[in-house]
């Protein structure tokens, strides 16, 4: 080369070389966050990936930064900093595979910190160049990254956010409802108790009288539905179809049979047709949620680390992180008691929005009594380990569903209380499990697990409509459509009643239920 | 019946697949940069003074 070239291209050349080292620390420090969200493409979506992408790059970057400020290479900043990130980032992905059920949690800590250890004072005391350390390290990273973003790439090209104004989504139209004349609005208060099993299926199953609060709700007024069912097995959808009015074979038909895009539905709830039909009679619409199960991409008014399913509590679970408690902490007991925050906050937004002027609308989804089971009848802390990841839907999760059922009756009943307080013309309120009890068909068989998995509770508090009947055999993708009819004489039909077992694949809908 | 649970799935298995593709891979580039010294190590080379001062 040129000498004068070559002495001009010297900076650019040791700029490059820094550059180059800092993929290896970002790459690592990105691939578990990838990786996750690759692995549940179909139940989220993508804005949910960008915090946690963002705070990998930085922590890699400024790693990075700072070492080589202290040792003016390149190559020995990168691979250090690729050491911490993989340290932070990866102790629960390696343990749970590599360690698994063999030495304690307190040794397989200890045996990681003194691997990182030896490593990082290896590298920094080594005198040897590693220029051909970040080139292996840079090899490595890339190939670890490439495929799940690679395939994450390929599958949201291949499936495009379904179009809210797609034609195909909804069997017809709605009307538009009408308010009645001279009277009033009522409030209209609809609560989702996720997996909230109806009191045949608690008697039979878990024998369970669940009467104590059913008598409760009766002499406030409520009807309880005996015989009420959900079409689907997956909270997303059968929450969508209630407040859409209508079954989502328009969306499976968008999106094809062996879709498993669950994402797709949360968009539905959160854009749902409830709200502007009520909105044109001048409504307000509330939505509130313990978790983000009603969320396409988030639920604004919690922490992202709020729940334990969410993505960034799961991707922080698998990061050194996971083994401790605390405020920053996430192992079980950091988790569940976000989880119980969580779910009081959401109660006293619930509370709060009965001081809103009305009329309003407020859709409230609560996790539950679904798991994890945290709280004890009286409110108190309840821990649950569930060892096999399926013993929640098994016999040995049974008690624990129903000492948070319990607890989760003192919250409904205070907040209908409250409702009724603080209203000034008599509310709609609607309580609705979006399902039933999620069963394991080892301990039941597939008929009763099927059986429990869509008989929710369903109880309605309809002022002045004491002598119109509840429909028989309701369908709770009609509930609202009745609702409607009642109060603002939509006139809707009333939908077939159709429960369509899980198959393979959540939009293979075969009429196959038969439910006793 | 397929049951899905309401959770992500937390896909350490597939995590672990994809880590030991990029051992490979960073095996086989180490492999390829120390060649010489590996056949040395084995007593295939005797030249091995490229490359001492580099790891």
């Amino acid at each position: 080369m040129n000498p004068a070239i070559a002495k001009r291209a010297a900076p650019l050349l040791a700029l490059g070389k820094r550059v180059f080292a800092l993929l290896a620390p970002v790459l690592f420090a990105v691939f578990p966050a990838i990786s996750l969200f690759e692995q549940n493409k179909t139940e989220l979506a993508l804005p949910v990936l960008w915090a946690p992408l963002l705070i990998s790059v930085v922590v890699a970057v400024v790693l990075h930064l700072i070492f080589l400020l202290i040792f003016k290479s390149g190559a020995k900043a990168g691979a250090l900093a690729s050491l911490c990130v993989v340290a932070f980032f990866y102790y629960g992905i390696v343990s749970e595979k590599i360690f698994g059920a063999g030495p304690s949690d307190g040794w397989q800590i200890a045996l990681w910190i003194a691997l990182f250890v030896v490593c990082a004072i290896a590298l920094v005391r080594t005198q040897v160049r590693l220029e051909n350390l970040t080139k292996i390290l840079s090899v490595g990273a890339v190939v670890l990254t490439v495929f799940p973003a690679v395939n994450l790439t390929r599958y949201k090209l291949d499936n495009p956010s379904v179009s809210l104004t797609d034609s195909r989504l909804w069997s017809s139209p709605l009307a538009a409802p009408t308010a009645p004349s001279g009277a009033t609005l009522p409030d209209i208060y609809f609560l989702i108790p996720d997996d909230y099993a109806r009191p045949d299926v608690l008697k039979r199953y878990f024998k369970f009288n669940d009467s104590e609060f059913l008598n409760q709700l009766k002499q406030r007024g409520f009807r309880i539905s005996q015989d009420v069912r959900s079409p689907y097995s997956h909270s997303e959808m059968n929450i969508a179809s209630t407040v859409n009015l209508d079954y989502l074979t328009g969306l499976g038909d968008i999106l094809g049979s062996q879709s498993e895009d669950i994402a797709s539905a949360r968009r539905l709830i959160e854009s749902n047709r409830a709200a502007p039909l009520l909105e044109s009679l001048g409504y307000q619409y509330t939505h509130i949620d313990s978790d983000e199960v009603t969320y396409e991409a988030g639920n604004p008014e919690i922490s992202p680390v709020a729940t334990t399913d969410s993505f960034m509590t799961i991707w922080m679970e698998d990061s050194i992180l996971g083994q401790f408690g605390g405020r920053f902490g996430f192992d079980a007991s950091a988790t569940d008691q976000r989880f119980r925050d969580a779910v009081i906050f959401a109660f006293g937004r619930l509370s709060d929005s009965t001081q809103q002027p009305g009329p309003k609308f407020v859709l409230f989804h609560t996790l539950l009594p679904h798991d994890p089971f945290v709280f004890q009848p009286n409110g108190q802390p309840l821990s649950f380990t569930d060892v096999s990841g399926e013993d929640h839907t098994k016999k040995i999760g049974m008690p624990y569903y129903l000492k948070q059922l319990q607890f989760l009756n003192r919250e409904l009943l205070d907040a209908v209380d409250t409702i009724l307080a603080n209203s000034t013309t008599p509310p709609i309120i609607l309580i609705q499990a979006d399902e039933g009890f999620e069963s394991n068909e080892e301990d039941w068989g597939e008929a009763a697990v099927r059986d429990m998995r869509v008989k929710g509770l369903a109880a309605f508090l309809l002022p002045g409509k004491q002598n119109v009947a509840l429909p028989p055999r309701l369908n709770t993708v009609n509930t609202l459509r009745f609702v409607f009819n009642t109060y603002f004489k939509t006139g809707y039909p009333l939908l077939k009643n159709s429960s369509y077992p899980e198959l393979d694949f959540p939009y293979q809908f075969e009429e196959k239920l038969h439910v006793r | 019946m397929h049951t899905t649970l309401a959770y992500l799935d937390p896909g350490s298995s597939s995590a672990i697949i994809q880590i030991l593709a990029g051992g490979f891979a960073a095996l086989a580039v180490a492999g390829k940069l120390f060649w010489h010294r590996i056949l040395s190590v084995l007593r295939i080379r005797n030249d091995d003074e490229d490359g001492a001062n580099e790891l």
